[in-house]
């Protein structure tokens, strides 16, 4: 799993009031019902961080991305100076060979389940 | 030497030799062996059989070759079966091992064959057609319908040329005005509905709608990643855009940046980062350092901090770009660094390093920290045992979580934890000290409470149980476990008294225990109890109306009077009988036929701890039980069912009945095939070494089989049996004399073992384990010790008492020789 401060998108130095607000932002966004899986993701990484001591477990014990993706945004151009939006083949192509790869790893893994 | 006659055939007894031998390695799985064997057996004959079992065998070698990675040599191997009868044998394996190897144009070419034919199962065929189109739509080829071509390929085609368009539009940069008519071409129904989806949510405006029509394709499909770029690419807020990008894969995130960035030239910085990040945490953190100046300042420390443990030789880099780092965060970083390598012995012994300096921090962070890494090792010694902890002699589970509440007290969990496994060790003084202790500290805690509540029975000081539990329900009024318990630690007092010939006290005792019961739930044996101290006494007017009550409470009829009579079996002192009421009702009950309910609930209440505790007492009733059976020995019982009544019949030793049993539930499910097992158990009355070599084979099938792996009660009365470790009268008794039989003919065997171990540890280790835990404590801790070496295991825990009270004895100066005497008395 990734770490529970780079799954909600928060500083790894946030306090309760704030990783609150951006779990329940989370669920508003994508609600139970109708993203189940994504929800128990965000539901296990605010359990994670629900008290003091697990949130510095978390620091402790695991390393942690919410640093860098915050430098990665913080390099995004403004939107106003965002020009056309592009997508290439090149992207296009590694996406969906991600996709065939991942389909094809758990077809694998349900036919060793079944054969097991 | 003679030349061989290379036309000999070879004779019919060594082809069937060699037949038997290639389907065997084939069952077995020796893949390799098979194909050898198999293809002598095809060059003396083409038998299309032997063909096909080649052909398995290949197959079968060439998956053992994927699961090791070897995907080239898989393919090879899957090429030899095809090369029998020119027919793929499993279509979607190769095309696995071909994208394994990156080989996408290849496994085009091979998937494309099965499009708009029957030759795979339904499920299959569904599966094969998504990741075709997904890897046309990678790695276009020009695809054109032929003439004889049956209409479903033709479908496809139309539809993969259709949503290749729409994507060479969009790659061209051309706009959602041009996009959208050839959006409509492709079939929503076609593998390539996905595509129509995804391209329109990249056209519009609005991400809400966009969401919306990304939520329509499966995250789990081979368009998947392809959905989740373009859901990281939606606009939001900053955090909701970091959130999303640090969840995606590198090939998702770089397409998402590159839609909210606008490419590497909208942002060169973004380029550059994205480019370190793909060369390595190395050459990030190179990168990062770097970057102070141009990027937030304490993001970038905070990024290189965290990179720090996938390259610790960066330490020193990162102090003089960025401040000098603590002791305690060095030791963090080398001990993340060597979990990473699983290098355990390290990565414990700078953990121990990083709490230490946490520890001696002295702020209450700190102290929380220090607590926390204690805690961490205490989890991983349960999984690594190359975490030693810090002592021999102590579980590194305890000692940890020892010392993990010496800086962190009011950490809850820990503390039931280490409640619990004084308690599992047996180490009574730690745990009545840690539970009296918890229940000052967290004094409002229902489970702490009640881990006390326990404590205070287990010392039998019933009035400091009952403080506890009082305080229980005053913070917690309907907990029912802590009510019943407390009711039933007074009746089993009270039974005390009775059996001192105090019915007064136990009067006042049961008395006592009404304070705990609600109005709303009555407790039978409280009533009975009451009754029958109130018959045997004399003093109560309204004692059978009691104990009448109780009965009916507990079910009435054959059951309720069973259970009175336990009752009044475990208070009777030694030679006296039953009360005249009881006996008259049991029997009259028993005069009728036991219904299922009546069988399973009366095994139960044989089957509690308190029964089993005391069987002397309850024999004859148990013998009542199933002497009653017997007439009800065709009652449909599921096996789960029966356990507990086949335990109650073997207590009773009346192996006819039991046989009795197992023979009718053999009918009615000749598959259940631990009804052969109680069969077996009836015929050797419950003595394995009775066992013919055919029942010992059955008992070893029963044992293999898948399905007793899922049947903990059925594996472990299996397991009982084959120790002779159940609690009847003749394991206890065979277990008696096995114990005997090791004390006089295996101790010299175990003296010479255990010397060593003995000549291992000075006097002077064993006088400072004296001297923190106490001579008890010191014994205990070297015999435990001495159970984990190879033959300690299976020496009786007496013999091992002995040789540690030995040693203790000895460094102590006031030592006879050891392993002189007999742990059973009496001398050798």
């Amino acid at each position: 799993m990734k770490d529970p401060f780079s799954i909600l998108g928060v500083d790894e130095n946030a306090d309760d009031n704030e990783i609150k607000r951006r779990y329940l932002a989370l669920v508003r966004d994508f609600p139970p019902d109708r993203e189940p899986e994504r929800f128990q993701t965000y539901r296990a990484a605010f359990e994670a961080l629900q008290t003091e001591r697990q949130r510095l477990a978390a620091k402790l014990l695991a390393q942690h991305n919410s640093a860098l993706a915050r430098l990665e945004t913080a390099s995004l151009p403004p939107p106003e100076a965002r020009r056309q939006r592009r997508v290439s083949q090149a992207q296009l192509t590694a996406l969906l060979v991600e996709g065939v790869e991942q389909a094809m790893a758990r077809w694998e893994e349900a036919s060793r389940t079944d054969g097991a | 030497m003679a030349k061989q006659n290379p036309r000999k055939l070879p004779s019919e007894a060594s082809t069937y030799v060699l037949a038997a031998r290639a389907e065997e390695a084939l069952r077995l799985g020796s893949f390799k062996e098979a194909i050898e064997l198999y293809k002598q057996l095809l060059k003396q004959e083409a038998r299309p059989e032997w063909r096909d079992a080649l052909a398995a065998g290949y197959v079968g070698r060439a998956k053992a070759l994927s699961a090791k990675g070897l995907f080239k040599e898989a393919e090879v191997v899957l090429g030899n079966a095809v090369a029998l009868d020119g027919a793929v044998k499993e279509p979607l394996f190769l095309l696995s091992c071909l994208i394994r190897q990156g080989q996408i144009q290849k496994a085009l070419a091979q998937a494309l064959k099965y499009i708009g034919t029957n030759a795979l199962t339904p499920g299959h065929g569904r599966l094969l057609s998504d990741l075709t189109a997904a890897l046309y739509l990678a790695r276009p080829v020009p695809l054109a319908a032929g003439d004889g071509h049956p209409p479903a390929r033709v479908e496809w085609i139309a539809a993969a040329n259709a949503a290749r368009a729409a994507l060479d539009a969009l790659t061209a940069q051309k706009s959602a005005d041009e996009i959208e008519p050839l959006l409509a071409n492709i079939p929503a129904r076609s593998p390539f509905g996905p595509v129509r989806l995804i391209v329109k949510s990249l056209l519009t405006e609005d991400p809400a709608k966009a969401r919306r029509l990304l939520d329509g394709v499966p995250p789990d499909s081979a368009f998947g990643p392809l959905r989740l770029a373009a859901e990281a690419a939606l606009p939001g807020e900053p955090a909701e855009v970091v959130g999303r990008l640090s969840r995606a894969s590198a090939a998702q995130r770089a397409f998402a940046l590159d839609r909210l960035a606008g490419g590497a030239s909208g942002s060169p910085m973004l380029a550059r980062l994205l480019d370190a990040e793909r060369g390595g945490p190395g050459t990030l953190f190179t990168f990062l350092s770097k970057q102070a100046a141009s990027l937030p300042a304490a993001d970038v420390r905070n990024a290189c901090f965290n990179l720090l443990p996938e390259v610790p030789d960066r330490i020193a880099l990162f102090e003089k770009t960025f401040a000098k780092l603590t002791e305690a965060d060095k030791a963090r970083i080398f001990a993340l660094a060597a979990e990473a390598k699983q290098d355990w012995a390290r990565a414990e012994t700078q953990w121990r390093a990083a709490a230490a300096r946490f520890a001696d921090d002295g702020s209450r962070e700190g102290k929380l920290s220090a607590g926390i890494i204690y805690r961490h090792l205490a989890t991983l010694s349960v999984k690594e045992p190359k975490i030693a902890g810090e002592d021999i002699f102590t579980d590194p589970v305890v000692s940890y979580l020892r010392k993990s509440l010496d800086c962190d007290p009011d950490h809850l969990p820990a503390v039931l934890q280490l409640i619990k496994l004084y308690r599992e060790d047996g180490d009574e003084k730690d745990w009545h000290a840690l539970a009296d202790e918890a229940a000052q500290r967290f004094p409002t805690e229902s489970a702490v409470l009640m881990q006390a509540i326990e404590s205070a029975a287990a010392r039998k000081a019933y009035k400091k149980a009952a403080g506890f539990a009082k305080k229980l329900l005053a913070v917690d009024p309907i907990n029912r476990p802590a009510r019943q318990r407390m009711i039933e630690l007074q009746i089993s007092h009270a039974r005390k008294q009775m059996r001192s010939k105090r019915p007064d006290l136990a009067s006042m005792e049961l008395a006592a225990a009404s304070e705990w019961e609600r109005a709303d739930t009555p407790n039978a044996d409280l009533r009975i109890n009451q009754g029958l101290v109130g018959l045997r006494g004399g003093m109560d007017l309204q004692a059978e109306g009691r104990l009448r009550e109780g009965v009916e409470l507990a079910g009435g009829g054959a059951v309720g009077w069973f259970r009175a009579a336990l009752q009044d079996a475990l208070m009777t002192p030694p030679r006296q009988r039953p009360v005249a009421l009881v006996g008259d009702e049991l029997s009259r009950a028993l005069r009728g036929v036991p219904s299922k309910l009546d069988i399973v609930t009366t095994a139960a209440l044989l089957s509690a701890e308190a029964v089993r505790a005391d069987p002397k007492a309850t024999y004859e009733l148990g013998w009542k039980f199933c002497t009653w059976l017997r007439s009800a020995t065709h009652t449909v019982l599921s096996v789960a069912e029966f356990h507990s009544v086949a335990d109650a019949i073997v207590r009773a030793q009346l192996f006819d009945v039991l046989r009795e049993f197992a023979v009718a539930g053999k009918r009615r499910e000749p598959n259940e095939r631990l009804w052969r097992f109680y069969e077996i158990v009836a015929r050797t009355t419950n003595n394995p070494d009775r066992m013919y070599v055919a029942e010992e084979d059955e008992i070893r099938a029963i044992c293999n089989s898948p399905t007793i792996h899922k049947d903990p009660h059925g594996s472990g009365r299996i397991d009982r049996y084959l120790d002779g470790s159940g609690d009847d009268p003749s394991s206890k008794r065979r277990a008696r004399r096995r114990e005997a039989s090791l004390a006089t003919g295996d101790l010299e065997l175990l003296e010479t073992i255990l010397a060593g171990f003995v000549s291992s540890i000075s006097p002077r280790d064993v006088q400072r384990l004296v001297k923190s835990y106490g001579r008890d404590g010191a014994v205990t801790a070297l015999a435990d010790r001495l159970a984990q070496l190879p033959l300690g295991a299976s020496a009786p825990s007496p013999l091992l008492k002995m040789v540690a009270g030995a040693m203790v004895a000895t460094a102590l100066g006031e030592a006879s020789p050891p392993f002189r005497t007999s742990p059973y008395g009496g001398a050798r």
